[in-house]
């Protein structure tokens, strides 16, 4: 480990250092359940979930307006239910003191959630 | 495997790798002064089973903490027996009760381990970083009309002004771009995979893991392949000059081990 590990870096070794450093605090996100935190801890851990799923459906939403199947009055009536899924999703956030960082997970090969 | 950092005040072994090699060819020397803090006698030494050994050394349970200069002496170990070895890294924190239950495990996996030595075999591990300011390469995609207002304009000349059609227009532009995007990265594993294509390594890829780290990949590749992969890096650098490129390794093979104890 005393060895130089870096064989090639084409940018700058402070870029490549704050990269590093941006890549670990953006996947710090813990759950931690105790006694005294079980409200918001609970809270973080459902909401997380729920932000995922409200994700791909947002996802598919969006596959199935490109591929045209859907009448006007059919992605008006999307786009009120979507819209409205993310305002009570901040009224949550908001109500538990969350913000976007607190209910981000890294999903491997899909990236950060958020 | 067994168990993990439990606290109780009781000797445990700590095990850091596994490795295909018997007690009379093992150099003890290599690990001379490496476990301070790891092992409660500075002591490394093999439990072997069969044609493979576990390396392990004595500790206090309650007393392995999980900070950086254990877990970094952890890794000399496995450095130090990569170097002469081929090894397979067992995860950190891996503690054993008895020599019997290491034993007991070694045999129960023999299997698995001979196949995980087998395909690790003469060959260590390398990480490649493709660095991009994703917002940036966002905000070129956004300039492009074929994603933005207009093109929903044309799909739908008659719709009435709405502000849930706007959110929607408004998503289909992130969509898109975020479409473009992971198109972009596909390219430039299509082209990595294409230059490191004589190499035939054994590869992993995680696509845009962070908004500046659009491509995180491992390759297993022979020791002896080193300078081929950093020619190969430098000529994807030539080609994608404005994607910065990080090589790292040599590494021990931490990404390419599989293996689950079935104790």
């Amino acid at each position: 480990m005393n060895d130089n590990k870096v064989l090639v870096n084409s940018g700058s070794n402070d870029e490549y250092t704050n990269n590093v450093r941006k890549s670990i605090s953006d996947t710090d996100s813990k759950y931690e359940l105790n006694p005294d935190n079980v409200e918001s801890g609970l809270a973080k851990i459902v909401l997380t979930l729920v932000e995922l799923i409200r994700k791909l459906i947002d996802k598919q939403a969006m596959r199935r307006v490109e591929s045209g199947s859907l009448t006007e009055d059919e992605i008006e009536r999307l786009g009120e239910t979507l819209m409205k899924l993310e305002l009570k999703m901040d009224e949550l956030k908001n109500y538990f003191d969350l913000t976007d960082k607190d209910l981000n997970i890294n999903l491997g090969p899909l990236g950060d959630l958020l | 495997m067994q168990n993990h950092l439990h606290n109780r005040s009781e000797m445990s072994i700590f095990i850091y790798a596994i490795i295909l090699v018997q007690h009379d060819q093992f150099d003890s020397s290599l690990l001379l002064e490496t476990t301070d803090r790891i092992s409660s006698s500075g002591v490394i030494y093999l439990v072997e089973w069969n044609s493979v050994s576990a390396v392990v050394s004595n500790i206090k349970t309650d007393s392995l903490t999980p900070d950086d200069s254990t877990v970094m002496e952890y890794a000399n170990v496995i450095e130090k027996l990569a170097k002469n070895y081929d090894v397979i890294p067992v995860r950190f924190g891996t503690l054993f009760k008895t020599i019997g239950s290491i034993k007991y495990m070694l045999k129960k996996n023999y299997t698995t381990i001979r196949q995980n030595l087998h395909i690790i075999k003469n060959k260590c591990e390398f990480g490649l970083k493709v660095f991009y300011d994703s917002k940036k390469l966002k905000d070129s995609f956004m300039l492009k009309p074929v994603i933005g207002q207009e093109e929903d304009k044309a799909n739908f000349p008659n719709a009435k002004k709405s502000v849930y059609l706007d959110y929607i227009n408004k998503k289909m532009v992130i969509h898109r771009c975020e479409e473009l995007c992971l198109s972009f990265t596909n390219s430039i594993i299509f082209d990595i995979k294409e230059c490191f294509a004589r190499l035939n390594p054994v590869s992993r890829f995680e696509k845009m893991v962070t908004d500046s780290n659009l491509i995180s990949a491992v390759f297993l590749v022979e020791k002896n392949k080193e300078n081929e992969l950093i020619y190969a890096v430098k000529s994807l650098k030539k080609r994608h000059s404005n994607l910065n490129f990080v090589l790292t390794g040599p590494w021990p093979p931490y990404n390419f081990v599989k293996l689950t104890n079935q104790l």
